[in-house]
Order: structure tokens, then C-alpha cells, then sequence
């Protein structure tokens, strides 16, 4: 947090000549100060506190990432809650929320976690349990027409299917090391879009669903939320979001990559990003 | 145009709102609570760049420049040349599965239906075959059979014996203490040695274990050795084991006679 006070002073140099008098010089180029980033942190100022002239203020495009992705670096996140109040910071684990983005294995990750919840209870008969006579339907010569055997074969109307779907299970195999990359890809990827935010808790005033609605609402640029908790849901909290579409709620042990890619924003409390990241820490036992 | 750069912006998630109230000191120093986290924080160090200031007007234009491509369930696919499609035999002669799918002509090999049996080597004798079969339990399963009813001393107690009571294959199965079935009908009694023994008891069975006879003596207890049951043999063997002794203790005695008549 070195860079929030070396930037405080910086402003507050800046602005006192504003207050002071007139309009003063711009400073040299030279002497501009260039603030070391050790974190990850910003500073977004209101438009109607005009703390600095606006002819310092250059114009380029702000819309990238101050760092570099996929580095497993350490990051520093702010905690907030459903009023948006600042609840100081919390670390990221860099090796479980900068994992370097790779497409494919959230997609075998997918593609096994959608198999694996098939049902397969589909079922077609066979020759033997369709319902009807084994019995030869006429001479096998002299009668002019094809041989038959039986009139449950294949071909005819009301026969049996051939290699038709049976009861069977979908489930295909990924190992535990590519799953677990899965999830940290995932979440690592919600993380560089900015769409994780970190809560204290997930406290809600009364079971009613509009104080769910009115906080994400609130919240610019979201359609979908997925809330994890780290153990047990609150009653209440389980109840104001049931109606909710576009809400759903995990404890962190159910956290996983399908759902995290239905949601566009990912809201986490600290116990559930400290449960993660430990399970994430455990050992694989093989 | 000369201009200050400080903070560059973030996602939105991270973003800090100065309350308009506040001054600026306060809020900045209040604002760092404390930095939670399973690992003592380790920030590394990175080399310098440039930080810019914004507004909240920039910050909305901003945020209309989204990036394009975002993770989602509909853009998602294996890494290229990780897939290939799979040969459609039979459908052509262009790549070279058409008119026999690979087969050939003629052969063995080209018919219908299952080839070789598993571990057929065209006729000469198959590994399996040419290397003699294992001994024991792995050759066979007679060779793991029990010889013997075990009965441990243990379980003495539970029969409630006293002193100059009989133990034998009989008294045992009556009291219910052992209860052969199947082939164990025809196996005779064996004591082992686990547990104490504290009756003078009179004990018949076809052996005992070194240990279960130090204890059983050492109670006073009378050990009798059941004979093993006769193996069954053809009268005509035994007609000629009686002539064989017979011939053999003649031929004995007659050297014995020679040797006195020399004397």
C-alpha cells in the first residue's frame, strides 16, 4: 500500500496549488513521478471533485491491465460487501488466481463434468424383448417370396433395433491434476476480467428477495451471479435468492468450472477463497 | 503536453471510491485495512511503470471498450491438432480404405467374423504349452488342503471341562465345540497350543503341536495318539506284500542258519 500513500501525497501536491491561488504552471516533464506498482491496486477518482487540472490529464486509453496475466503472482484484492463498503484487502494465492489461460482444458473440464452428470437411462429392445411370435412366418420354399425367419427382425414393422441405445453410463475419465487446473483456470480467468469480487460475508438484512434484486442492481455490467459461501448457506440468504434466475448460491465445497462459466461475475467471502485455496493446496493422493 | 501519471485503472472490482466528504488524507490511510491471508504477503517487486489518474467520466467511456472475447461456455474448444478424424474405411479408394478398408485381398485375416483365438501361434506349440505347469497351489488345488480338525486350547473354557473328562473327536462335536462339515468329516483332530490349560483331562487325538503337548503335560493331562485310519488297498496287493514278506524273512533266515551251522 506504499503506492496509495506515495500517490495521497502526490495529490495532495497537486491539488494544493489549485486551492491556493491562481492557475499554476505545469510541472516539467522531468520531475513527473513515476510510482513503483508493487500490488494490484487503482484509484478512481469522482468527475464532480476536480482535485486536478484537466490539462494534466492525458488521454489515452485506460482499458488494460496494469500487470502481466498468467504469472503466478500474488494479488492483492479489495474486500467489499453487498453496499460496496471497503472492508480492507485480502491475497490472492498466485498460483491458484494467475494461472496462465488455456482454453482447452476448461473445455475437457467441461466436456467431463457434463458426461459425467448424463443420466443415460435411455433404452431400445432388442430381439429378444420385443413383444411377438419367434414362429417361422411361411415355408422356407415354395412359396416365391424371401426367406424369413422371424417377423421381430430389424426390417420390419414393429421389429426389434439393432445396436440401439441401452441403459448405460456417460462418465468419461480426466485426471484429478487436470480437473483441479480446470478450476484454477477458471477462476483465474474471472479474476483477470475483473468479474471476482471478494465479500466480507453474504449477510442479508431478512429473507426477502428484494434486497437480493436491489444489491445486484446495483452492481454495473452483471447479468448472472454465482454467490460461494464458504460452509453452509444462510437460511435466509438460501431463500432471497430461490426465485432468482440469474443468482445462485455454492457452498465453496461445490465450487467447480461449469457453473463459473454460466455466471459472468463470481462473488466469493473470504472464507470461501481461504477454503479454496486450500483444497487447491492439498496434495493429490494417487 | 505535460501530464502526471499515478494510477492506472483496474477491473472494476478493485476500484476504491473516495467519499466526496472525506478529505483526502483521512480517506487514503484509513482506507489500507488489514491484509489477511493464509501466507505472510509477499509482493514481488516489478520494474517501474507509469500509474494514470482518472475520472469517473473516463472510466465509463472506458468501460464501453470492453475486451471482445470473454470465458464462456460458447467459445470454448480442444487446442488445435489435438483432434483428428477418425478413418472412414469403406467410403472411397481417394485415400486408400475403399475397397477392402485395409484387408487385402485374400487371407485368414480378411474374413468376417472373430480371427485366431487368443494364444493360437499358427499351429506350433503355443507358449503356454511348451512351458510346464507350476507346482503347488498354482498347479493345482490339492496341494492347500487341511489335514487336520484344528482345536486350540483356548477354547477349552468355553466347553466346561473338568478334571478326568475325555477329549476326542466325538466329546468335542457333541458339546458343539467343533463342527466339522463337507470334507472335514474324515480329518482327524489336531490340538494346537493357544491359551491355558488348567484340568487333568485324558485327550485323544491324531496330533498335537509341540506347544500344546508342553502344556497339556505340564497339567497332568493324559496324552493318547489316535492311530491314523487305514488307507484301503486291493487284496491282490496285499496278497503280494504277505508272499513278498514271506519269501524275503525265509531268505533272512536261511542266512541266519548258515552263518550258526559255520560257527
Amino acid at each position: 500500500m506504499r503506492a496509495l500513500l506515495r500517490a495521497a501525497s502526490v495529490l495532495r501536491r497537486a491539488a494544493a496549488p489549485a486551492l491556493g491561488g491562481g492557475r499554476a504552471a505545469p510541472l516539467p516533464p522531468k520531475n513527473l513521478p513515476a510510482v513503483c506498482l508493487n500490488g494490484y491496486s487503482t484509484l478512481l477518482a469522482p468527475a464532480n471533485e476536480v482535485l486536478i487540472p484537466q490539462e494534466l490529464l492525458s488521454s489515452k486509453t485506460v482499458w488494460t491491465p496494469d500487470r502481466e496475466l498468467g504469472q503466478y503472482e500474488d494479488l492483492v484484492a479489495r474486500v467489499t460487501n453487498f453496499h460496496n463498503e471497503d472492508k480492507g484487502f485480502m491475497v490472492l494465492d498466485g498460483d491458484v488466481f494467475d494461472v496462465p489461460i488455456r482454453k482447452d482444458i476448461v473445455h475437457r473440464v467441461v466436456r467431463w463434468q457434463l458426461a459425467k452428470r448424463q443420466q443415460g437411462t435411455h433404452s431400445t429392445k432388442t430381439i429378444s424383448e420385443v413383444s411377438g411370435t419367434g414362429r417361422k412366418p411361411y415355408n422356407q420354399k415354395g412359396t416365391g417370396r424371401a426367406r424369413h425367419g422371424t417377423l421381430r427382425g430389424p426390417q420390419f414393422r414393429g421389429g426389434a433395433t439393432m445396436h440401439g441405445p441401452k441403459p448405460r453410463s456417460h462418465a468419461i475419465k480426466l485426471q484429478k491434476k487436470v480437473r483441479r487446473l480446470g478450476l484454477k483456470i477458471a477462476l483465474s480467468a474471472r479474476t483477470a476480467e475483473g468479474k471476482l469480487l471478494v465479500f466480507d460475508d453474504l449477510e442479508v438484512p431478512s429473507h426477502k428477495t428484494k434486497n437480493i434484486v436491489q444489491y445486484i442492481g446495483q452492481m454495473e455490467g452483471t447479468k448472472k451471479v454465482l454467490l460461494v459461501d464458504g460452509g453452509d448457506i444462510d437460511k435466509k440468504l438460501k431463500l432471497a435468492t430461490q426465485n432468482l434466475h440469474y443468482v445462485n448460491v455454492l457452498p465453496s465445497i461445490g465450487l467447480n468450472v461449469y457453473s463459473i462459466l454460466q455466471h459472468d461475475t463470481l462473488v466469493m467471502t473470504r472464507n470461501a477463497i481461504n477454503r479454496i485455496v486450500e483444497r487447491m493446496h492439498t496434495p493429490i493422493s494417487r | 503536453m505535460a501530464s502526471i501519471t499515478l494510477l492506472s485503472l483496474a477491473p472494476a472490482a478493485t476500484l476504491l471510491h473516495l467519499p466526496a466528504s472525506t478529505s483526502l488524507s483521512t480517506s487514503f490511510v484509513a482506507a489500507p485495512g488489514p491484509i489477511s491471508g493464509r501466507r505472510s504477503v509477499v509482493l514481488r517487486a516489478r520494474p517501474r511503470r507509469c500509474v494514470t489518474v482518472v475520472c469517473s467520466a473516463a472510466a465509463a467511456e472506458a468501460a464501453e471498450a470492453e475486451p471482445a472475447e470473454k470465458f464462456r461456455l460458447d467459445n470454448l474448444g480442444p487446442q488445435k491438432g489435438s483432434r483428428r478424424r477418425p478413418k472412414r474405411k469403406g467410403r472411397g479408394i481417394a485415400a486408400g480404405q475403399g475397397a477392402s478398408c485395409g484387408f487385402g485381398m485374400r487371407g485368414q485375416k480378411s474374413r468376417s467374423g472373430p480371427g485366431v483365438r487368443r494364444g493360437f501361434e499358427g499351429g506350433q506349440m503355443p507358449l503356454y504349452r511348451r512351458i510346464p505347469k507350476l507346482r503347488g497351489i498354482a498347479g493345482g488345488m490339492h496341494i492347500g488342503l487341511p489335514k487336520y480338525v484344528p482345536f486350540n486350547l483356548r477354547d477349552l473354557a468355553r466347553g466346561g471341562f473338568k478334571d478326568g473328562d475325555e477329549i476326542s473327536l466325538e466329546s468335542l462335536k457333541s458339546r458343539g465345540l467343533i463342527n466339522p462339515s463337507g470334507r472335514e468329516r474324515k480329518l482327524p483332530l489336531k490340538i494346537l497350543g493357544d491359551g491355558d490349560v488348567s484340568v487333568k483331562l485324558n485327550i485323544k487325538a491324531g496330533a498335537f503341536s509341540a506347544s500344546a503337548k508342553e502344556k497339556l503335560e505340564a497339567a497332568g493331562c493324559t496324552l493318547s495318539l489316535v492311530p491314523k485310519r487305514k488307507k484301503w488297498l486291493p487284496q491282490s496287493y496285499l496278497k503280494n506284500q504277505a508272499r513278498a514278506e514271506e519269501y524275503f524273512s525265509k531268505k533272512n533266515g536261511g542266512a541266519g542258519e548258515s552263518d550258526e551251522a559255520s560257527a
